[in-house]
């Protein structure tokens, strides 16, 4: 089973409703694009196979629906997740707005260690651009988190974007594998505490 | 209807009877209650007893049995107020007192004439005659009641009584096989007796004898104990007027009367010994015991264990009727029943449950409201009936009488039609038309009904019909919505981004679609605007003529089909729903739930958008529409048996599919299973040529996206969909009933209530660790500030250790110096302590010494310096001596060198 992929990447997109999250699904999945997608009704899903560094990674994508009250849906899918989307529309503010509020859910539902990605869609429009690159740039980098602007509508950046992601995740494992296999570090931590315990023993030692 | 409580107490309190002699002891724990009322009956008894013709009689029974009987008056009448049960247990009691207080009169009637007690004495009859007078009445009454007094003597009524019993008990012991009842047959002899006139009030049906509906219908009521006590007023009247004769009749029996008991009593008495020496005191006379109410009836039994040979009994005409009664039909208790029918069948049916919510719905309504619902149920049926008159002539009045049998066969005949024109003849107009008409009483045929609607609403009608069953036209919902239609909603933006975002929503519907969201959101503003509303208000608004129409629909789906818990901010009826359709799932294919289970698949996954948009999310309008009929007919909850078979017919193919797979086929295929034979045919063929690879998903290629070619697949349209067969599975191939829905929806009330409470306790825990972290973190950090001191600390230890080391070595050396020193000054001190060669030379000696010395000093320096011009002295001898010599060499020559050198030395001298 697991001989057709390498790794298992789960991807999360979420963001305000009509963004265009399933239509930037739907670019990176089956590469097609339509201006009237129904709206997502609780969460959908794609599969897409990916390859990185010689590596073939399986990305499992999920969908979900943008208005806050499915949060009792969405929020359940948040925990699973490598790695998180969040996509605003360039030409509505508020949307972008959201994002900070879809940064408070993923400190809510997801694990800590899940890796983030900002992704302002539709910059295709850009005659009715309101949020500027700059701008979502500088709070991503607060945010500490990579920053694409893409269009599902003309593929921009559609495929870097969840690649980018992909790749975030996957570094990010090797990284936690070095970790942990360089657990000597934290070793060397524990030493400097016993040194620490030992001294205080001799001093103790000492005064007596 | 005497409830399994009553029974068992009644039946252990004639067992408890039985076992005691005396047979009061039951009896007066009611008694207790009724106290004042046992005082009173009592005073009568004793006198009575006194002036009784039958003094025998009544010294054999005892004054115990007198106090007995008077308790059991008492008895009666407290158990009668104490159960609430119903008519039946109440009359009992009332009966057997008044089989008692005739004993008694026979008895006591000669001597005590008084009024009062007439009255009593009636009063007690009264039930009994009652009783009688409502079923078989006088008949039964006449008939028992008659032969004791045509005896007119004691011994007489007793076997009588005791005939009757047994005919009774006969009657009974059939009942009582029927329902397996464990008692002893005495104690059902007694039941028996009770229960003729028990029954009576109770049961409205006259043609059943007394005694055995009551126990046939109702295995409770075998017990005689709970007897109604309420006969109907006017029946009581008569009753009354029957008893009074009976009355006279039974005074003039016992005027008669001049047997002497005695004999009844000893056949009595020898049965009672063979048996119980206990019941044969309060026994003998059967009138009696009746008074006492469930004890005396054991007592009664007792009385007589041995029924009469069969043959006799068997000739008696209330043995026939009894059996006529036992063999007849079970007669239902109806009234109870059918309340309870109508209950049992919302339990059932979600059918009739859905009808019983929407007519109770709109009784609560206001007056107001109810006259706006009516005419607008009138102005739809005058659209309706505009709609029958515009149909062909071969569809619509001529055929609307038409029975569906008749129906295929005009369809054959008219073959050659036009295929709309072919499915107009085929609708069964006359009943949608009744459906028009009067729903409720279509509605109380649900199985026919769910006939109809499996084959679906006619197109044309179906926003008629579905008003009509909603219960949703009225000027109200109108009004509403003319006031609202301009009012601007917080949601307006989310809903027309959604607009065009909805399935089936044609483009010049686009508009009232965001017209009847807009208005909604307004109007219900906890729910505002949730997606999926667009998805389910869009069949609404294609199958009504305005949107307020559709408006009122949307109204009714939501607050009184209970749509609009799926959509308010935390959605809990989805959740239930979610999990009802897991339960039944469960319950109808668990093998394919736990393939999904284990393949991590959860309902929500999938049957969210389902639930949410009556499956308009994905499946095609034809489906959707069928699905909306049965929702408005049987409630929301049939979405549930909808999905459920959906999976069940899938499942084959379900249980091959891993993950990823099954949730594509679980969105986007299940419908396939619909198609009709033909067409799945036609696609796999061209899938085969294709590439033959992606024969089992025949849909995906068409649905999963939209852009497929022509020619490569043949476009799939409704009518390729065999919508009558999904339709009918989903009725009949799974069973759902509002019973167990309840029952699931109280076990998710309990499951939400215990997450929630982890939910919170999740939720207090994570502040709680988030403050633990930060407290961590400043602990470390304080740790790390400590650490660093400390090692700050501990180096400034070393080297002051360092330093302490050294001081210590130099602390050595000083002691070492000191010890040296000491050692030296020990020695210094030692010399000094030694004897000073000076100390005794006395001091003027030492003055003389020290002159001496200096003395000396002086002297040697003279000496030193006498030494000294020895020194020269001879150094200038030398000299002479020298210049001796070479003077006197040199005299010759000259003599002066010598002569210098003289003077010079002693210039020498000189100086």
């Amino acid at each position: 089973m697991n001989s057709e992929y390498d790794y298992l990447f789960k991807l999360l997109l979420i963001g305000n409703s009509g963004v265009g999250k399933s239509c930037l699904l739907l670019r990176f999945s089956d590469d097609t694009y339509t201006n009237d997608y129904i709206s997502t009704i609780g969460v959908d899903f794609k599969i897409k196979t990916v390859e990185l560094d010689g590596k073939t990674v399986k990305l499992q994508i999920w969908d979900t629906a943008g208005q806050e009250r499915f949060r009792t849906i969405t929020s359940s899918y948040y925990r699973g997740s490598h790695g998180i989307i969040i996509v605003y529309d360039v030409t509505d503010q508020e949307s972008f707005n959201g994002v900070k509020m879809w940064l408070q859910e993923i400190d809510r539902y997801a694990t800590s260690t899940v890796l983030k990605l900002l992704v302002g869609n539709k910059c295709d429009l850009e005659d009715k651009r309101v949020v500027e690159y700059d701008v979502a740039r500088e709070f991503a980098e607060a945010n500490k988190m990579p920053f694409l602007e893409t269009s599902a509508l003309d593929s921009t950046n559609v495929e870097q974007a969840f690649l980018t992601m992909a790749k975030q995740i996957k570094d990010s494992m090797a990284q936690q594998h070095a970790r942990d296999g360089g657990s000597n570090a934290k070793d060397d931590q524990g030493n400097v505490n016993l040194k620490g315990q030992s001294l205080t023993n001799n001093a103790g030692n000492g005064c007596c | 209807m005497p409830i399994n409580g009553k029974e068992e107490k009644v039946q252990s309190v004639v067992t408890d009877e039985a076992n005691i002699p005396e047979a009061n002891d039951p009896e007066v724990e009611n008694v207790v209650v009724l106290e004042s009322k046992a005082s009173t009956a009592k005073p009568n008894a004793n006198e009575e007893v006194p002036v009784t013709p039958i003094d025998q009689i009544k010294m054999e029974i005892g004054e115990e049995e007198a106090e007995i009987s008077g308790n059991a008056h008492q008895e009666a009448k407290p158990t009668v107020a104490a159960v609430d049960e119903g008519l039946e247990t109440k009359s009992q009691p009332e009966v057997l007192v008044s089989g008692e207080d005739e004993g008694l009169q026979g008895t006591t009637q000669p001597e005590v004439p008084p009024l009062e007690k007439e009255k009593k004495l009636n009063n007690d009859f009264q039930p009994e005659v009652s009783a009688p007078a409502k079923d078989e009445g006088l008949k039964n009454l006449a008939k028992i009641d008659p032969k004791p007094i045509a005896e007119s003597a004691m011994p007489d009524v007793n076997n009588l009584k005791e005939e009757e019993i047994e005919t009774l008990d006969e009657g009974l012991g059939v009942n009582a096989q029927l329902e397996k009842k464990p008692i002893p047959e005495p104690e059902e002899v007694e039941i028996i007796n009770a229960t003729p006139k028990r029954p009576i009030p109770a049961i409205p049906v006259p043609t059943t004898p007394v005694p055995t509906t009551p126990v046939t219908t109702t295995p409770v009521t075998t017990t005689p104990v709970p007897a109604t006590p309420v006969p109907a007023t006017s029946e009581i009247a008569a009753a009354h007027a029957v008893l009074e004769k009976e009355e006279l009749k039974v005074k003039d029996a016992i005027e008669n009367y001049s047997l002497p008991p005695l004999p009844s009593r000893d056949r009595i008495a020898s049965q009672e010994v063979a048996k119980t020496p206990s019941v044969l005191t309060p026994g003998s006379p059967a009138a009696i015991q009746s008074p006492i109410s469930p004890p005396l009836p054991k007592r009664e039994f007792k009385k007589y264990p041995v029924p009469p040979p069969l043959h006799e009994e068997m000739q008696s005409e209330e043995f026939r009727q009894n059996m006529a009664v036992a063999n007849g039909p079970p007669q239902p208790p109806p009234r109870i029943n059918k309340a309870k029918r109508v209950e049992s069948a919302a339990d059932m049916s979600l059918i009739v449950n859905r009808f019983r919510q929407t007519s109770h719905h709109y009784q609560r309504q206001d007056e107001q409201s109810r006259e706006d619902l009516e005419r607008g149920k009138n102005i739809l049926k005058s659209s309706y009936s505009t709609f029958l008159e515009s149909l062909p002539a071969t569809a619509s009045p001529k055929r609307l009488l038409r029975d569906e049998t008749d129906l295929a066969g005009v369809t054959e005949e008219l073959g050659d039609l036009h295929d709309d024109e072919r499915a107009l003849i085929k609708v069964d107009w006359a009943y949608w038309t009744q459906v028009v008409n009067d729903f409720p009483s279509v509605a109380s045929d649900p199985e026919k009904l769910e006939r109809a609607i499996t084959g679906g609403i006619p197109p044309q009608i179906r926003g008629i019909i579905w008003q009509l069953i909603a219960n949703s036209k009225s000027k109200e919902f109108e009004d509403i919505y003319l006031t609202l239609l301009d009012t601007e909603s917080p949601h307006e933006a989310s809903i027309r981004r959604d607009l065009k975002r909805t399935k089936f929503i044609p483009d010049d519907k686009v508009e009232s679609l965001y017209k009847v969201m807009n208005v909604y959101s307004v109007y219900d503003p906890d729910v505002g605007y949730t997606q999926g509303m667009a998805f389910i208000a869009t069949p609404l608004i294609m199958n009504c003529e305005t949107e307020a129409d559709s408006f009122g629909l949307l109204i009714r789906l939501m607050k009184s089909y209970g749509l609009r818990e799926l959509f308010l901010p935390d959605m809990p009826g989805l959740m239930l729903l979610l999990y009802q359709f897991d339960r039944l799932f469960e319950e109808n294919s668990p093998q394919l739930y736990n393939h999904l289970t284990r393949q991590g698949v959860r309902s929500s996954m999938y049957a969210t958008q389902w639930f949410l948009t009556f499956f308009a999310y994905r499946f095609p309008l034809v489906f959707v529409l069928r699905i909306y009929d049965i929702v408005f007919v049987e409630g929301i909850e049939s979405v549930l048996r909808i999905a459920v078979n959906l999976m069940l017919k899938n499942s084959k193919q379900l249980l091959q599919l891993k993950f990823d797979k099954l949730l594509d086929f679980l969105k986007n295929e299940l419908f396939a299973y619909y198609l009709k034979d033909s067409v799945k045919r036609r696609i796999s063929k061209v899938n085969s040529q294709d590439d033959g690879s992606d024969a089992g998903s025949v849909l995906k290629k068409d649905i999963s996206s939209n852009k497929h070619t022509e020619g490569e697949l043949p476009e799939i349209t409704d009518e390729d969909y065999d919508i009558d067969a999904f339709v009918q599975d989903a009725m009949h191939d799974v069973h759902v009933t509002p019973l167990s829905l309840k029952r699931y929806s109280a076990e998710y009330e309990e499951i939400h209530e215990l997450e929630q409470q982890k939910e919170a306790q999740y939720e207090s825990i994570r502040i709680k660790n988030n403050q633990l972290q930060l407290e961590v973190r400043k602990l470390e950090r304080d740790y790390t500030l400590l650490n660093r001191e400390h090692v700050e600390i501990a180096n400034e230890l070393i080297k002051n250790r360092l330093k302490i080391e050294t001081l210590i070595d130099e602390n050595k050396d000083q002691k070492s110096t000191i010890l040296t020193l000491k050692k030296e000054l020990e020695e210094e001190r030692r010399k000094q302590e030694l004897p000073n060669p000076d100390a005794a030379i006395p001091s003027d000696l030492k003055e003389d010494l020290d002159r001496t010395i200096r003395r000396n000093a002086e002297v040697m320096d003279a000496n030193i310096k006498l030494q000294d011009k020895i020194n020269d002295q001879e150094r200038i001898i030398e000299l002479l001596k020298a210049g001796n010599k070479a003077g006197a060499q040199s005299f010759r020559a000259s003599k002066p060198p010598i002569a210098n050198a003289f003077t010079k030395l002693f210039k020498n001298d000189n100086n």
